[in-house]
């Protein structure tokens, strides 16, 4: 057992020399337990032989070589352990180099520094470093796997927003029309019990209408009857009136007889008086007769004259009744006709009224059938509806599970951002890298140079240099995710005292690149969350800020 | 002894003053008009005679007729007193009477509407017809005037002008 | 005018004329024309010869309303006949032109 010299040659870091110690150590270990073991057998030989008488020389032997075993392998001990004693301060010291550098990978592998952490790690033996190294790039992949994970989830939870909102609006239309088809068919279930209705009262004024109509036919019947009996006495009236037209003429031709009779008298009497004047004197008392027959005959003219006006009258009259007889004759075939026909209509209505009655009880039952159908569909309605509903509910809670989803991907996102990689999709790598560009560039180009970056990117909505005071000195605006509010100046904001702020607070204190959580920006009035790089002045000492604000709506697009 | 005049009848006749009978008229209608023709020239009033017109007669020449066994030519009195058209008469007459001048009297038949009465009227209640243009009579002269005989205007008409030329 | 009147019907009227007056007399379609020296009459209807006919010399109220020559009037069967002057016909009783004339072997006598 030896103290391997390999220990001088620790900072190589040889992994076999540690090993190699241990197994020195464990050798020696080993080799005194067996001497001792072996003094202990011998010693108990030794003790048997006595008591048993045997030859104790053997035991004896065995005793003193095993005290020669014990001495050799002390001296060997003592040697290796004395060369051991020689190497501890050199390992002290470097087992505190390596202690120092473990502790500032360490460090910087708890704040999420990878990339400080491989370079603290490059103190460490060459196996640990590579491992570590090793180790911080699979970190890394993980990290950034976790961010494009979160911009997945991001992704997916958008679409699923998207698809539940789709979805909220097709139920919303879907319940708006189930809302309408449920007004539409209790409006229909309401028209069809009024057509029930109707169709009750249609079929109790059939019933009616049937009853009225057999009295109707008595009616008729009776009607018609009295009608024949009527056209029979107009009959006879017209007879009686034709009998006294008749003598009326013959009348007639004795007035005419008589006026003949008349007109003959009187021109005899003119003649008789004419005669008179040609007789002379002699025929005075004759003109005097020849006057009086043409008086006479001017009576009797006069008389004719009378009885025929009144002939006239009566004979006016009895055409008249005639006429009238005629014409009620004809009124009574046309009653009789329209009260046979009334008879055949009012047959042909009870009829009618039957199959209306019929039809009517025939509506009503199908109306009432259909009134329970509609009772039936409104219901079901009324459960698509409250599926709809639970449906809409549950799309909002999708939703919200979305936003959710989104949020938890934002902090995911966030919490992958805490690790500082060496990539261009580390906020952290990105914003020290621009504070670095930044800060070796003068002033005077500094706001054109942040305007450049913050361009560049599709996330970043403002990037402002904030001095050690807590005073902005530069203000970029990204137009492209700002949009259209109103333009942000940094006259308007350069005396504004920006120290009491998170992320100015956490950056001084901390001197690292932090990502503050979200919250709503007093600059854009947006919810966004803030990368700050601090800035170190060549002494060390707290130099500013470089702040970096990325709108929580675009950092998928990180 | 002369009979009595029978009830209700208008008392006997006076004497007829000398000029009386020839004032004595028949009243006819013919047309729309009461034509009055001398009594004294009248010989008979007949129911309307039947007639065979004449062809190429004037127009106031209805026709021939047989009266007496004698031919008659019968006149249209409306025409002759130029009478508006009345209503179709329903007991026409002819009055056949003496025509013409006193020396060259003739009978002739003057168709009327119907005889109407005897009638007195006094050459005084005659209006003579007005001379026509140029002093000549429009009627031919057959008219000697007009007279009110019972509230209507009568036509007096003169039949000795009708046997001369118009 | 012992030899008497020939009676015969034209337009309605019955006329007479002088049986020696007459030339001749033939049948001319339904009806009859007669011949005159100053003309030939046409006739519808021929009633007969009369051998006596009282008549009238023809006064001036038919000379006043007919224009027509003629020499009287009369009565044959109680008909009104106007009694023609051979020598002077009535025009309305005239033949329409185109008569036979005298010589006309249709001519009887």
């Amino acid at each position: 057992m030896s103290v391997d010299s390999s220990l001088a040659a620790g900072s190589a870091g040889s992994a076999g020399s540690a090993g190699g110690w241990r197994r020195r150590s464990e050798n020696a270990l080993v080799g005194w337990l067996l001497l001792a073991g072996l003094a202990i057998v011998g010693t108990a030989m030794l003790a048997l032989a006595a008591t048993r008488g045997a030859a104790a020389w053997p035991a004896w032997l065995f005793v003193v070589l095993s005290l020669a075993a014990v001495g050799a392998h002390g001296a060997w001990v003592l040697r290796f352990f004395r060369r051991l004693e020689r190497r501890l301060p050199a390992e002290e010291e470097r087992f505190e180099r390596l202690d120092a550098s473990l502790g500032a990978t360490c460090l910087q592998l708890g704040s999420g520094d990878l990339v400080r952490a491989v370079a603290a790690s490059r103190g460490l033996p060459a196996r640990v470093a590579s491992a570590f190294a090793a180790s911080a790039e699979a970190l890394s992949r993980l990290a950034q796997q976790i961010q494009d994970s979160s911009v997945e989830v991001a992704s997916a939870a958008d679409a699923v927003n998207r698809i539940a909102s789709e979805l909220a609006a097709g139920s919303a239309e879907q319940a708006a029309s189930v809302v309408e088809i449920t007004a539409a068919m209790e409006e229909l279930a309401r028209t069809a019990s009024q057509i029930a209705a109707s169709a009750s009262r249609q079929a109790e004024l059939a019933t009616l209408a049937e009853e009225s109509g057999d009295s109707g036919a008595a009616a008729v019947d009776e009607a018609v009857a009295g009608v024949e009996e009527v056209k029979k006495r107009i009959s006879a009236i017209a007879s009686r009136a034709d009998a006294l037209g008749t003598r009326s003429k013959e009348i007639y031709r004795v007035l005419d007889l008589i006026t003949e009779i008349a007109q003959e008298t009187h021109i005899l009497s003119l003649n008789a008086a004419i005669e008179a004047v040609a007789a002379g004197p002699d025929g005075r008392r004759f003109s005097v007769v020849a006057d009086e027959v043409r008086r006479l005959a001017q009576r009797s003219q006069d008389s004719v004259e009378s009885v025929r006006n009144l002939l006239d009258e009566f004979a006016g009259s009895i055409r008249a009744t005639i006429v009238a007889t005629e014409e009620g004759s004809k009124e009574a075939v046309q009653v009789l006709e329209r009260s046979r026909a009334a008879a055949a209509a009012i047959a042909d209505l009870r009829h009618a009224s039957g199959d209306t009655a019929r039809v009517a009880r025939q509506i009503s039952l199908a109306t009432q059938q259909q009134n329970a159908a509609s009772d039936e569909v409104v219901m079901t309605l009324r459960e698509v509806s409250l599926v709809v509903q639970r449906m809409t509910g549950g799309l909002k809670d999708l939703s919200a599970t979305a936003d959710r989803l989104n949020a938890l991907a934002l902090e995911i996102q966030l919490l992958a951002q805490s690790f500082h990689l060496d990539s261009a999709r580390s906020l952290k790598h990105l914003v020290e890298t621009w504070a670095a560009r930044a800060d070796a560039a003068a002033p005077a180009v500094r706001q054109q140079l942040l305007e450049e970056l913050v361009r560049e990117t599709q996330f970043a909505d403002l990037a402002y240099w904030v001095d050690e005071r807590g005073y902005m000195t530069a203000l970029a605006v990204n137009p492209a995710t700002i949009g259209a509010r109103p333009a942000l100046e940094l006259a308007q904001l350069q005396d504004v005292d920006m120290r009491r702020r998170p992320w100015f607070r956490s950056a001084e204190r901390e001197r690292r690149t932090g990502i503050t959580a979200p919250y709503q920006s007093i600059l854009t009035g947006e919810h966004c969350f803030t990368v700050c790089a601090c800035l170190e002045r060549p002494d060390g000492a707290f130099g500013g800020v470089l702040a970096v604000d990325v709108n929580v709506t675009g950092w998928t697009r990180i | 002894m002369p009979a009595s005049p029978p009830l209700n009848s208008p008392p006997a006749a006076p004497a007829e003053p000398p000029g009386r009978v020839e004032a004595t008229h028949l009243l006819v209608r013919a047309g729309e008009y009461v034509c009055a023709l001398p009594l004294g020239a009248v010989r008979q009033v007949l129911r309307s005679l039947p007639l065979h017109p004449l062809p190429g007669s004037a127009p106031e020449l209805r026709g021939l007729a047989e009266f007496a066994g004698d031919p008659l030519p019968v006149l249209d009195l409306a025409r002759l007193a130029r009478a508006p058209q009345g209503a179709n008469p329903t007991f026409p007459v002819t009055v056949v009477a003496w025509a013409g001048p006193p020396g060259a009297r003739e009978l002739v038949g003057l168709a009327a509407d119907a005889a109407l009465d005897v009638a007195y009227l006094p050459p005084a209640g005659i209006v003579p017809a007005a001379p026509g243009a140029a002093g000549t009579n429009p009627d031919g002269g057959l008219v000697a005037g007009d007279a009110w005989v019972g509230g209507q205007v009568v036509r007096v008409m003169n039949l000795e002008q009708l046997g001369q030329g118009s | 005018m012992s030899e008497g009147f020939l009676v015969l019907r034209r337009g309605g009227a019955t006329w007479a004329v002088a049986r020696p007056a007459v030339q001749g007399l033939a049948r001319r379609g339904a009806g009859f024309e007669v011949q005159l020296a100053a003309g030939v009459l046409s006739a519808d209807e021929v009633l007969g010869v009369t051998a006596d006919l009282r008549w009238l010399p023809a006064g001036g109220v038919l000379r006043r309303f007919w224009p027509e020559a003629a020499h009287g009037l009369g009565l044959h069967d109680a008909l009104p006949v106007v009694l023609i002057d051979p020598l002077a016909p009535p025009r309305s009783l005239l033949a329409v032109p185109g008569a036979p004339r005298k010589g006309d072997p249709e001519h009887g006598d």
